[in-house]
């Protein structure tokens, strides 16, 4: 008995290590996962390591190109790009996770559920995931945002709404599949409650895929709220939102270019990183999809 | 065929039903006041409350729906807040400047997607192949808004090889309409000047447009390619002494088309996105200008309308998806 538990420990290690490999074998896979954790740590410690406030304005220093006192120069107000720059990671941070909590949130129960139930309510369920879906994800964030009125909040609530469906979606098609195995039948002829069942023995088993999934959206929260913010909808002046700071720095790109070069690259960069790690966590979990590449 | 086309469209009609709706219900229901907004800040009570009136928000919110509702139904979209005029009208009026940027941009992206992910199959694991596959990722994750501006930057003030902005040169004419697409017109009328103009007008955006869709396309056709490439009848092609260049030209692309255009009609939404706001970076006088003004100013009947107009279009993009599946493959039928 006790061997048979030593020997599945060792399968179960020499799993991790083979996943572990696969995952360290691409290397911009583990260029991305570099990226986000010097992102991580930005956001946790950007007060500590900014060299000034971002929201310090200084009239006399406006527009200074990049230098050895401001590493990525001052915009129009004399305040320190780089220290914005850095302060932005938290925002872009916060929201992530707010985003994509809120449509994770609303999108998984709701996959499960239609999928668990099926028959007719899945048919009415997934038509509504299908009338979301039926609009492009930025232009509906877009109107539920405008309609909303300008503000940070309001732009994350419009992003969750307009991106929950898709995981409903998969949580849905995962939990169809997930539902026919022997010990979803076993728990079932036990007696348990069917919210048991979803919450004990489904859930755990569809989280994989959503996974990918949520890391994989986690730069294009990134992209698509900086954009919001561009368009006037996101985040409001002054808080150093990587969006908004481009958008604000649009009216001076022809003499001081530096005002949209640094957060443009900032918000590149984080979401290139989850693209990259989302690739790669792909690659470990559906080896399939890793060799058509 | 016939049957199934009606019935696209019947679902189309119910979805920009239900997207008005949700817009319109959201509009109405949060506390931000149109009229107030549009009144100005030195309007007194009474004149707000009089354009209220004048305006029909005073009335209770079931009626202004079913008001909106009946008006639509006799193509009547309302009257934009900031403008004055007709929403129809306006609508009419920067649509084709968003439907020559987009069809130019979507071109773009073909026509170098194409060769881009055939070069990429055919030299697979080579560096041809690393470079476009680090470019696509790298292109997918860049913000058009802050590609166009870098771009603008870089060609307007750096080079001096393109125009910052706008479809057309300040104080040049445009060709006399008949489309509305400069392009176009400018060629039906043999009006040279306007040609040459709106074409170097129309680099930047399209590009910046362009750049992530063609990113996915090249993506997209790289791996179809190479999947195909492994098949038993490309084998066979190949025994019987056909060249490498045929095999790949006529026998694989044909058949990894399918994934192709399934993947350039899901991408027509983030290119409709990416068009909105390339129209603010560059002044392109679009829907997206229009649409971002309205946004701005509380403006909701151009609001609805502009909703109402993407959202038709983009369902009827992926009906014409869906009928091209039939014409590449034969065995698909409706």
């Amino acid at each position: 008995m006790e061997r048979e538990e030593q020997r599945a420990e060792g399968a179960s290690r020499t799993t991790r290590l083979r996943t572990l490999r696969v995952f360290t074998r691409n290397r911009l896979t583990v260029f991305g996962a570099a990226i986000i954790l010097v992102f991580f740590a930005c956001a946790l410690i950007a007060p500590s390591i900014a060299p000034y406030k971002p929201t310090h304005v200084v009239l006399s220093d406006a527009l200074k190109p990049p230098s050895s006192a401001h590493w990525f120069g001052t915009d129009d107000l004399g305040r320190d790009i780089m220290s914005r720059v850095l302060h932005g990671s938290r925002l872009a941070l916060f929201e992530i996770f707010v985003v994509l909590t809120l449509s994770a949130a609303i999108g998984i129960p709701f996959g499960l559920a239609a999928g668990f139930l099926g028959g007719r309510v899945d048919e009415v369920m997934m038509r509504l995931v299908d009338l979301f879906l039926s609009f492009p994800t930025f232009i509906l964030a877009l109107a539920i945002a405008a309609a909303l009125g300008p503000s940070l909040t309001h732009a994350m609530i419009a992003l969750a709404i307009s991106w929950w469906p898709w995981y409903a979606r998969i949580a849905r098609g995962q939990t169809r599949l997930v539902k026919q195995f022997t010990y979803v039948e076993a728990a079932r002829a036990t007696g348990a409650p069917r919210t048991y069942i979803m919450a004990r023995h489904i859930l755990p088993n569809i989280m994989t895929p959503l996974i990918v999934q949520l890391s994989l959206d986690a730069g294009y929260v990134v992209l698509t709220s900086a954009a919001l913010s561009f368009v006037g909808l996101g985040a409001q002046p002054p808080a150093p939102d990587w969006g908004l700071m481009v958008a604000a720095g649009r009216d001076f790109t022809l003499s001081a270019w530096w005002l949209v070069l640094f957060p443009g690259i900032a918000i590149a960069l984080v979401t290139l990183a989850f693209n990259l790690l989302g690739d790669g966590l792909r690659d470990v979990i559906d080896p399939r999809s890793a060799r058509k590449g | 065929m016939l049957g199934y086309v009606i019935r696209r469209l019947w679902h189309t009609l119910i979805i920009a039903f239900a997207a008005v709706s949700l817009v319109f219900v959201i509009t109405h229901l949060i506390p931000a006041d149109p009229v107030r907004a549009m009144a100005g800040p030195h309007a007194g009570p009474e004149q707000v409350e009089s354009l209220r009136r004048q305006w029909g928000f005073d009335r209770p919110l079931v009626d202004q729906y079913f008001i909106y509702f009946r008006e639509l139904l006799h193509g009547n979209l309302g009257r934009s807040l900031l403008t004055r005029r007709s929403v129809l009208a306006d609508l009419t009026d920067y649509f084709p400047a968003t439907l020559e940027l987009s069809a130019v941009a979507i071109l773009f992206a073909l026509a170098l997607g194409f060769p881009g992910g055939l070069m990429s199959a055919w030299k697979k694991d080579k560096w041809l192949d690393h470079l476009t596959r680090v470019g696509s990722i790298a292109a997918v994750s860049l913000p058009s808004f802050w590609l166009g501006i870098m771009l603008q930057v870089l060609f307007f003030k750096v080079l001096g090889l393109l125009p910052v902005g706008g479809r057309l040169g300040i104080g040049e004419i445009g060709p006399s309409h008949i489309t509305g697409l400069y392009v176009v017109d400018s060629l039906l009328t043999g009006n040279g000047q306007a040609l040459a103009s709106a074409c170097l007008h129309l680099v930047l955006p399209a590009f910046t447009v362009a750049a992530s869709f063609l990113a996915v396309v090249t993506r997209m056709v790289r791996s179809s390619v190479v999947e195909v490439l492994e098949e038993d009848y490309i084998r066979t092609a190949t025994a019987k002494g056909l060249t490498f260049r045929r095999v790949l030209l006529k026998h694989a692309l044909r058949n990894s088309l399918i994934p192709v255009v399934t993947v350039i009609g899901l991408q027509i939404g983030f290119l409709l996105g990416n068009s909105f706001v390339t129209e603010i970076v560059f002044s392109w006088p679009g829907i997206g200008l229009y649409g971002g003004r309205a946004i701005l100013n509380l403006d909701f009947p151009a609001i609805m309308g502009v909703v109402l107009l993407l959202t038709l279009g983009y369902s009827l993009i992926n009906l014409a998806v869906d009928l091209i599946y039939s014409k590449i493959d034969p065995r698909i039928r409706y």
